[in-house]
């Protein structure tokens, strides 16, 4: 009978579903305000386009490019019962130049500003550090009203916004560092891998799984982007503060006790990014005293060349290019041009040849070899690994393919860059054996021999093809010509121009296995077709494409990905494929 | 032997409380027979460029579809829209944004998972869906009666009804091409059509295999995910992209096949007829109970 029962009380929830959803939809139907509702929105969200249209034309105006500082302070406040303020910092500081920063921000002892806010900070608590907030800002904008001045909000919603996306929260397990790149969403849940998460915690030491969940920060966009201290801006610093290294950098008591009993003059290699023994000038608390103060105090002496007071001046967002960068000095850093990095006499792998002069032209900033020190790798990296370097061992720095900061894995980003994705796209990346020998030559003469490909009259002066037809689909489709000539000429000049290139572009018939990609072909040898391969009919245990397969993704994957023009490498259809005159054809064959 | 009559209560409650919730767990549609020999599509949306072959393909292919002109499937201006699979087509090639890089957009081909537990198959209570040992998931229009309950149980919202259609409507979904092609030895035309040959017909293991060696190969290009594999329980076909599914408008699903949730209850309800006999019957009481109470006023 328990069944009959439970059936029964089944039977009678789904039952209470079907009216209550039956109900709910003649609500909504009978009730006028529930559509009207739906339209008002949609109206609203086409207002908003229309309006947003001539800001976003407005990119010159001052106001449209003040970008929030979001006042949220995690740590403090974690959950915040109201949205986050979103400060214009520039509006402010605009609106009181004649006050100046004493409006808002204290002194040190040394008279310099230190950019905390409010002036009186009181951390001892949440509320009491909400309070110091609430004092600041509205103490101020109370007075500057008694004083019948235009100001900003006095009550809570006009600061505190109310956006829903700032009380959206992420939560996002931690993984070892190795597993991140499963961190794709699929793999926000511990169950994905583990089909008992809370077993899998518990064997990993007993931990909580649910330990294993962060709270992410709520999603603030539009904040400044981070300051990308480049040669370009270096080398501004080096000529006005006439190469002046300690104004910004710091150096280690023990180091400059060393270079006072040698009696130097300390190096590029000696001045570190740190300020002192523990604050760091990448970090915005020590970096905003630094930098801002100095401005301010320039501009008050009324030196001629000052820097910028103002968050946008600052925070840009401008990336350099290299082109941009080409005229440039890079720092001067008595390093010599040509080394020969070998770690050990007896290594098993040849010394690796390595011009820094080279490689500083093709970076943005020292940063992106050396981290935040300037020092040589295998001080931190050593030979099996050691805490300062993270762990990872001096062969792994060089060889990791999948970090940026790796020689291997800078050339690999290289190579899939805009001219060498082309042919490198449908190449398997990472170290391949035989190219060890490029880098490890042993000998610095080795950097000289950087080698500038033939010009494909000259290798093949007689056999080379100077167009041909592809008529694959010639029912459908007039033939779809290859100037195969033309590629071969151009591949062959982005080769040369490309450093990179002609170092690790061997063979002289390195294009050729562009394409022909059964490896680089000797000259008097006959082309294997593509047709012996790449049948037209699909092998279901190769994974060999078919002929149509293989030019359609030879051909279009390379225009894809070399960032040409349309027209010099079509990626539509038609670009290829003349439509055939069907009517004509016909009276042909009559 | 004597039997107690509380204990032959006992019982027969445990017995067939067993029976109503299944003893094991088990569903009808976990039940099939997945075969290692399965056949399946890998979908490499990396490498289409929304040239839209694979839908004139299949137009051609399936003369139940209404007839398109050839030239209308080169109008691109149909990517404004995120179309789905309606009764006119079984399949839709679709255009996404590319986070990665705005200018290349990513374009991914839609039709029936054909899921290796399919619900549909479970939802239909006249047998209209079957799975055939191929792997492809297949409509029989003379049994259906047009309930639309697998439109309702598909968690791809792949079925289509032919709504226009008053006399003889039939729901739509993409057939594997399974009596044009598939049992002819033919791959289905779509695959045939490709010209970039995005998708790749072959075993189902031997698929699997090759999109973990793409993602080993490729790392950057691909989101470590080969979708279908587990999802529902596995689909035949299987998807690759180097940009989140979810982006890719892929519903995010459990591992657990879909009729496991929706079967217990389903069956339940009619089990050996009982529980509407129980309810006839306490409906029956009722009306003999105040018969009785009127007769004896």
């Amino acid at each position: 009978m328990k069944n009959t029962w439970t059936a029964l009380i089944l039977m009678g929830c789904i039952g209470i579903c079907f009216f209550l959803l039956g109900r709910g939809t003649t609500l909504s139907s009978e009730e006028g305000p529930g559509e009207g509702l739906i339209e008002e929105v949609i109206i609203e969200e086409e207002d908003i386009e229309i309006t947003r249209q001539p800001d976003a034309v407005q990119t010159g105006n001052e106001e449209s490019v003040e970008r929030a500082i979001f006042i949220s302070i995690p740590d403090a406040f974690e959950d915040l019962d109201r949205a986050p303020v979103k400060f214009y910092h520039d509006k402010h500081a605009l609106a009181l130049e004649k006050e100046g920063c004493e409006k808002c921000h204290s002194r040190d002892e040394e008279n310099k500003f230190l950019f905390t806010f409010p002036k009186e900070r009181d951390e001892s608590s949440r509320d009491a550090l909400m309070n110091s907030y609430h004092d600041g800002c509205i103490g101020c904008h109370q007075e500057m009203t008694d004083g019948g001045e235009k100001t900003g909000p006095l009550t809570c919603g006009e600061c505190h916004v109310i956006e829903e996306s700032y009380h959206k929260k992420e939560y996002l397990p931690i993984m070892p560092e190795y597993y991140e790149v499963l961190r794709d969403t699929y793999h926000k849940d511990c169950l994905a891998c583990h089909q008992d998460p809370a077993k899998a915690a518990e064997d990993a030491g007993g931990l909580d799984w649910k330990s294993f969940y962060v709270k992410e920060q709520p999603l603030l966009e539009e904040t400044w982007p981070e300051v990308l201290f480049d040669y370009y801006i270096h080398d501004k610093h080096d000529k006005t503060l006439e190469e002046k290294c300690e104004l910004c950098h710091y150096i280690s008591p023990k180091r400059e006790k060393e270079l006072a009993d040698e009696g130097k003059e300390p190096t590029c290699k000696d001045w570190l990014r740190e300020i002192d023994e523990e604050q760091s000038l990448t970090e915005r608390e020590t970096a905003h005293p630094r930098c801002i103060n100095c401005h301010l105090e320039r501009k008050d002496a009324n030196e001629e060349k000052t820097g910028p007071i103002y968050c946008k001046d600052c925070h840009t967002g401008i990336e350099r290019t290299l082109e941009e960068m080409a005229d440039v000095p890079r720092p001067e850093c008595e390093q010599e041009e040509k080394i020969l990095i070998q770690i050990e006499e007896d290594a098993r792998a040849k010394g690796v040849a390595f011009n820094h002069k080279a490689h500083q032209e093709k970076t943005r900033s020292c940063q992106e070899c050396h981290h935040e020190t300037l020092r040589s790798c295998k001080e931190c990296h050593t030979l099996t690994g050691s805490d300062e370097g993270d762990g990872i061992t001096l062969a792994e720095a060089y060889h990791e393919v999948s970090s940026p900061w790796s020689c291997i894995g800078c050339h690999e980003t290289e190579k899939q860059k805009e001219n060498c994705a082309g042919c490198h796209h449908l190449m398997e990346s990472g170290l391949v054996e035989s190219a060890c020998d490029t880098c490890h030559t042993g000998s610095l003469d080795s950097l000289d021999v950087a080698k500038k490909l033939p010009q494909p009259e000259e290798l093949f002066p007689e056999d080379l093809k100077d167009e041909l037809e592809i008529n694959m689909l010639e029912n459908e489709y007039k033939p779809s010509p290859v100037l195969h000539k033309q590629i071969v000429k151009k591949l062959t000049d982005i080769s040369n121009e490309n450093t990179l290139a002609s170092y690790f572009h061997v063979e002289e018939t390195t294009i050729c296995a562009g394409c022909h990609h059964l490896g680089p072909i000797e000259k008097n040898q006959t082309i294997a077709q593509c047709s012996t391969c790449h049948t037209t009919r699909k092998e279901p245990e190769r994974e060999t494409p078919t002929l149509l397969g293989a030019y359609h993704q030879q051909c279009l994957g390379c225009h894809k990905h070399m960032g040409g023009t349309e027209e010099e490498m079509p990626q539509d259809c038609a670009g290829c494929h003349k439509e055939k005159d069907l009517n004509q054809t016909e009276a042909e064959k009559q | 032997m004597h039997v107690k009559r509380r204990t032959f209560l006992k019982q027969a409650t445990g017995l067939s409380s067993l029976a109503l919730f299944g003893k094991d767990g088990t569903t009808e549609a976990s039940r099939l027979q997945v075969s290692s020999d399965q056949s399946g599509v890998l979908v490499d949306t990396t490498l289409c460029v929304g040239c839209r072959s694979c839908e004139k393909a299949c137009n051609e292919i399936n003369e139940d579809l209404p007839r398109k002109p050839a030239g209308s499937f080169k109008d691109e201006s149909v990517f404004e829209n995120r179309r789905r699979m309606d009764y006119g087509a079984y399949t839709v090639v679709n255009r996404y944004k590319n986070d990665n890089d705005l200018q290349k957009p990513v374009y991914a081909k839609f039709q029936c998972m054909h899921c290796l537990y399919p619900a549909c198959v479970s939802a239909c209570i006249v047998g209209a869906f079957s799975r055939e040992a191929n792997g492809a998931v297949i409509y029989d229009p003379w049994k259906c009666i047009g309930c639309r309950y697998c439109m309702a149980a598909c968690p791809f919202q792949v079925p289509a009804y032919e709504f226009s259609n008053v006399l003889t409507p039939q729901v739509r979904k993409c057939t594997f091409c399974f009596d044009t092609r598939l049992t002819k030895g033919k791959v289905p035309a779509c695959v045939q059509s490709c010209p970039m040959e995005v998708m790749t017909f072959g075993k189902r293991t031997d698929l699997i295999k090759q999109a973990q060696a793409k993602i080993k190969t490729f790392p950057d290009r691909y989101v470590p995910h080969i979708y279908g594999e587990k999802e529902v329980g596995g689909t035949a076909w299987l998807y690759l992209s180097g940009i989140p599914f979810t982006a890719l408008d892929f519903p995010h699903l459990g591992y657990h096949p879909a009729p496991g949730y929706t079967e217990p209850i389903q069956h339940a309800i009619f089990k050996w007829f009982l529980p509407p006999l129980g309810v006839y019957a306490a409906l029956g009481g009722i009306m003999w109970y105040l018969k009785n109470k009127k007769a004896q006023e």
